[in-house]
């Protein structure tokens, strides 16, 4: 009898353990998110900026322009489902969809912004277009991040005997974030005037 | 995903290794009591028990001092802070002024801080060390800093830079700073022991031994000393494995092994070929931060000889790599929006003094890699002269204040007719201002084989031309003594130095009261030239610290304020002399107390560089060699 409880005891203990741990591991993806989300926001924040500037020397690429401004309120609405659920795959997988659109609108803005001599001459062009580059770098790691933390919850989560508590208090996977890599995105963008 | 076996590893080997630690107290409290009973058995008849509470109180002491002495250092510890670590070994704060290399750094560590998921600390940089190396210190978010060497800065890549700077979050990440700081704190209370030990078995007033104690003195201090090299022992070969998992973090973080892998194989190639390390005298007690350390033995090395590392993180086995000054060609992203601005012309002082400066957009870091060629060109065209006037010429263009024009006009007609003068003068004024003594000492070394009227021409002009104006300035005095000293125009005769000189304690605090009064005056003389902030500005609170630390170290306890008399031009001399005779022992001291105390009352712990001339120029005086601190001030030659 004494035994039995005793076992008893040592198990709920365990599983409180690798509960509080399960929910430590979650929250650290939450946080992730946070990361990659402040970064995201300030990449949003820059491009009507970009935007602006470009018009004044861009009149005739109104579509370019048009474009990029829609991939980004796409971006941004993307971004605000998945900060509401950062575990969901399907918000995750949105938005990994809406961010490689805002991005290859801007790699094409880009492209064209080449046939526009005074507009890369223009200080401020220069300098938005600077800071854009150091915050996809930040992008980057804080996306690199968030898949660490996913990796070391899945892990945590699956691995027998955790998957038991796992399982009985729905600590579902959690989805990692692709690279932005889908298919036609790795076309070359194609210039045509 | 090799990275995450290897912090595994690591991890579990730290564990291991704490246990280990757990078992050293518990056979330290062991052995302490079953050296204890053996004395007692054989120190008393048989049939007597041992006395009451004799184990319990054997234990409880040694837990005492090495848990109580743990929980003191930490304590100590913990009241110094990162920024204060780094301000101490000499680090400057780094802020984005527009210099692509600070920027870089900046932005390299934004990204790791994000990678890592750890908060952004302040970051710093050595700028008078040339090695490749980084560390972390603080004990808190608030005030972590990470300090990276200015030869870190200029001469890695951009991928290695980051390897560099992950590698340091990868100590943050791993809590390393808690656990070095605890583990310090742990050994320093294993030494306790043995220090109560060597207590227990010192002499009482009387000179008696009381021989119960000194039994029990043996087996502490000696138990005590074996725990304190165990200790060691345990603590170094952990931190050679929180190197191991900070390694593996950073491959993590960057996701390339290229970065750190080429920072460590640059840096074994600066130990093999350039036995580059770092060079504030300072730089041991963070050693166990630092990215890397060059260790004594292997057992108490704090850091895993640098092979090995490359091997783990590159898979294979590879050379050293040499690493040049970097040019930045690509242009590092900006950080922050600002406005744009029209290039801001620079300051019209600053076109007259530099040609370079016309370009306008020069950064400060270009500017000063140029003023380093300019400076090499310089020293290159002046040690090219070798002619008697020439030699001449250049001693007092050195000694010279080049915006007095009276000394200047005086100049011009001592150099009349001689080809090329004007030449020197601009070589002069291109030098660096560390340059100055240095070339002084190395110009005069080679006049001292001339002969004795022409130096003694040589001191009188140089009189002649500090007097120009009117006034001899403190410094200006300690030029021209010095120099009098250095071509031995004023050379006492042999008979004189040989005197058998009276009996002389062996530190400073044995002074007499006649060499007490020319120290005293001596370093009231000097408290007019140190310590200085970096404009050259005097600090008059700062000075008189400054001598009231120097005179404490001297034995003079009281009222330092009121010996603070500078002396005249006869009491200068004959202070100077009587500290010339002073032994070979005390001279030294009386130097290294000068130096330590300047640096201690620097602003930011940095001499300035007239300052450390003065104390150089001091130095030679009195035949004394530069103590290490004042010769990480130069160049080496």
């Amino acid at each position: 009898m004494l035994l039995l409880l005793g076992a008893a005891a040592v198990t709920v203990v365990w599983a409180t353990g690798a509960y509080n741990r399960l929910v430590r591991l979650r929250n650290d993806i939450a946080n992730a998110f946070a990361l990659i989300d402040v970064q995201l926001k300030r990449r949003h924040d820059l491009i009507p900026n970009l935007v602006e500037v470009a018009r004044k020397y861009m009149e005739h690429e109104r579509d370019t322009l048009e474009r990029v401004t829609a991939a980004r309120a796409q971006a941004m609405a993307a971004n605000d489902l998945a900060r509401s659920k950062p575990l969901e795959p399907g918000a995750l997988k949105s938005l990994t969809m809406a961010e490689s659109s805002l991005a290859s609108a801007l790699g094409r803005f880009q492209v064209v912004a080449e046939a526009y001599p005074e507009l890369k001459a223009d200080a401020q062009m220069r300098d938005l277009s600077e800071e854009l580059t150091h915050t996809e770098n930040k992008v980057a790691f804080a996306r690199q991040y968030f898949n660490d933390a996913t990796l070391l919850y899945n892990n945590a989560a699956e691995a027998f005997p955790t998957r038991i508590v796992s399982g009985l208090f729905g600590f579902r996977s959690a989805a990692m974030l692709q690279s932005t890599s889908s298919e036609a995105e790795r076309d070359p963008v194609k210039v045509s005037f | 995903m090799q990275f995450r076996e290897h912090q595994q590893q690591a991890q579990a080997r730290t564990a291991r290794l704490f246990a280990c630690f757990a078992l050293l107290l518990v056979a330290l409290t062991a052995f302490i009591n079953l050296f204890l009973a053996l004395a007692w058995r054989l120190l008393t008849p048989l049939g007597h028990g041992f006395p009451a509470l004799f184990f319990e109180a054997n234990t409880a002491v040694v837990l005492m001092f090495v848990l109580g002495g743990c929980w003191v250092e930490s304590q100590r510890l913990k009241s110094g802070g990162g920024p204060r670590v780094a301000r101490w070994l000499g680090g400057q704060a780094v802020q984005d002024d527009g210099d692509a290399l600070s920027r870089r750094l900046l932005n390299v560590v934004d990204e790791m801080a994000i990678a890592s998921g750890q908060p952004v600390p302040q970051v710093f940089v050595l700028p008078r060390e040339d090695a490749i190396n980084a560390f972390v210190a603080g004990w808190g978010p608030q005030d972590t800093v990470l300090c990276v060497t200015r030869g870190a800065l200029e001469r890695l890549q951009r991928a290695e830079l980051q390897g560099l700077v992950a590698h340091e979050f990868g100590h943050l990440q791993e809590d390393d700073l808690p656990l070095t700081m605890r583990m310090l704190a742990l050994v320093w209370g294993l030494s306790l022991v043995h220090g109560w030990g060597q207590s227990l078995m010192a002499t009482d007033d009387a000179g008696h031994v009381n021989p119960l104690r000194w039994l029990a003195g043996v087996v502490f201090a000696g138990v005590g000393w074996l725990g304190w090299l165990a200790g060691r022992l345990l603590q170094a070969a952990v931190t050679r494995q929180r190197e191991f998992l900070a390694d593996a973090c950073a491959v993590q973080f960057t996701r390339t092994r290229d970065g750190l892998g080429g920072v460590l194989r640059k840096v074994w190639y600066d130990q093999e070929v350039l036995a580059g390390r770092m060079r504030h005298p300072a730089a041991d007690m963070v050693s166990a931060l630092l990215l890397h350390n060059t260790g004594s033995s292997p057992w108490l090395a704090t850091h895993p000889p640098l092979p090995e590392r490359i091997r783990r993180i590159c898979g294979t086995a590879l050379p050293p790599l040499p690493a040049p000054l970097i040019r930045l060609e690509a242009t590092e992203p900006r950080r922050v929006a600002a406005p744009s601005l029209a290039p801001s012309p620079l300051p019209e002082g600053a076109i007259a003094t530099t040609p370079f400066a016309a370009q306008a957009s020069v950064s400060p870091g270009e500017l000063r890699r140029q003023q380093i060629a300019a400076d090499r060109e310089a020293v290159d065209r002046l040690r090219r002269l070798g002619g008697p006037t020439e030699l001449r010429l250049l001693v007092l263009a050195l000694m010279m204040d080049p915006h007095n024009a009276r000394e200047r006009k005086l100049w011009l007609q001592l150099a009349e007719g001689v080809h090329q003068s004007e030449r020197i003068l601009t070589d002069v004024a291109s030098l660096l201002p560390v340059r100055h003594v240095p070339e002084f000492e190395r110009v005069t070394e080679l006049l001292r084989e001339a002969p004795i009227e022409q130096r003694r021409t040589l001191v009188e002009h140089a009189r002649d031309m500090l007097r120009a104006d009117g006034k001899v300035s403190p410094r200006e005095r300690l030029w021209w003594l010095a120099l009098r000293h250095r071509v031995g125009a004023h050379r006492p005769s042999p008979g004189q130095v040989l005197r058998p000189v009276a009996p002389q304690g062996q530190s400073l605090d044995e002074l007499n009261a006649e060499q007490r009064h020319h120290a005293t005056a001596l370093s009231a003389y000097l408290a007019r030239l140190v310590p200085e902030d970096a404009t050259g500005a005097t600090l008059p609170t700062a000075n008189a610290a400054w001598f009231a630390a120097v005179m404490k170290r001297c034995g003079t306890l009281h009222r330092p304020a009121a010996d603070q008399q500078v002396p005249d031009a006869d009491a200068l001399a004959h202070a100077l002399s009587a500290i010339q005779e002073l032994s070979w022992l005390l001279r030294p001291q009386l130097l290294k107390a000068w130096v330590e105390e300047a640096v201690n009352h620097s602003p930011q712990g940095v001499l300035s560089d007239a300052g450390a001339d003065s104390l150089r120029l001091m130095a030679r005086l009195l035949d004394a060699p530069l103590p290490p601190m004042l010769e990480a001030h130069y160049p080496r030659p």
